[in-house]
C-alpha cells in the first residue's frame, strides 16, 4: 500500500505514477520500474523519468499524462496514509500481517516495522499469525 | 707556563655564571606567573562547571516525544490496493512503502 512520506518529496507523485499504469494494467510493472533505484540518482524520480517509464511499458501516454498531471488517484493515495497511521505505521517499510474478514478488511494479528529482508522473519510471523488463530 | 693556563677559563667560567644567572631568574619568575594564571584558569573551569551542573538540575528537563498510543488489533482498508496472489486468501501481508 501507497504510504508516501512527507519528507520524499517525489514520493507522492510516483505513488500517482503507479496507480495511473494500474489504470492501464501496469502497476507492477511501474512499480517495479519505480523502485529500480540501485544507482541512487538523484532524477530518477523527476516528472519526465516518471512519463520516460510510462512510454517504456508502452501505455496510452495521452491517458497516462492526463491522469498523472490530474487528481485521479489523490485521495485514494491519502486514504492508505490513513489507514496506515490508524494502524501505527510511521515509517517505511511497515508490515502487517492479518486475516481479511468477511467484510474486505484486514485485522491486523502482526505487525512488522522497519527494513528487513529475512525471509525466516517473515515466515517466523506467518507462522505465528496461523497459531493465533487457531 | 702549565701554572697559569688553568686561569682564563677559570675568569671566562665565572663571567659567564654571572651573565647567565638575571637570565636563568627571570625565566623562574615567568614560570610562576604562568603557573599561577593556569591555576587560575583551572579554578575558573571548576566554578563554571559547577554552575552549569546546579542550572541544569534546576532548570527542565528536556522534552521527550510522548509516547505513542500502542495499537492492537488494527482494521485496516485494503480496498483498491494493488495485489499479489491469490485473491481469495485468508491471510495478507500488507506492506506500507513509498519511493523515494
Amino acid at each position: 500500500m501507497d504510504f508516501p512520506l512527507e519528507m520524499h518529496r517525489k514520493a507522492f507523485k510516483a505513488a500517482v505514477a503507479g496507480l495511473c499504469a494500474g489504470d492501464q494494467g501496469k502497476f507492477w510493472q511501474m512499480n517495479e520500474k519505480l523502485f529500480d533505484n540501485t544507482t541512487y540518482s538523484g532524477t530518477y524520480l523527476d516528472p519526465e523519468n516518471l512519463i520516460k517509464y510510462a512510454e517504456e511499458l508502452k501505455l496510452d501516454m495521452t491517458v497516462f499524462k492526463a491522469c498523472l498531471e490530474g487528481e485521479k488517484h489523490d485521495a485514494e493515495i491519502r486514504q492508505r496514509i490513513e489507514e496506515g497511521t490508524k494502524a501505527g505505521v510511521s515509517g517505511t517499510p511497515g508490515f502487517i500481517l492479518g486475516f481479511i474478514q468477511a467484510d474486505g478488511t484486514v485485522k491486523e494479528v502482526k505487525r512488522q516495522l522497519g527494513a528487513t529482508d529475512l525471509y525466516s522473519q517473515y515466515e517466523y510471523l506467518i507462522n505465528q499469525a496461523f497459531a493465533s488463530k487457531h | 707556563m702549565m701554572k697559569y693556563s688553568g686561569f682564563p677559563v677559570l675568569v671566562l667560567g665565572l663571567a659567564l655564571l654571572f651573565s647567565v644567572q638575571p637570565a636563568f631568574s627571570q625565566a623562574s619568575e615567568e614560570y610562576q606567573t604562568l603557573k599561577k594564571e593556569v591555576d587560575g584558569l583551572k579554578k575558573d573551569i571548576q566554578d563554571i562547571k559547577k554552575l552549569v551542573e546546579t542550572k541544569l538540575a534546576a532548570g527542565p528537563k528536556p522534552a521527550s516525544a510522548p509516547p505513542r498510543a500502542e495499537v492492537k488489533d488494527a482494521i485496516i482498508n485494503i480496498k483498491g490496493a494493488p495485489i499479489k496472489g491469490d485473491k481469495n486468501a485468508k491471510l495478507v501481508f500488507i506492506e506500507f512503502s513509498d519511493y523515494q
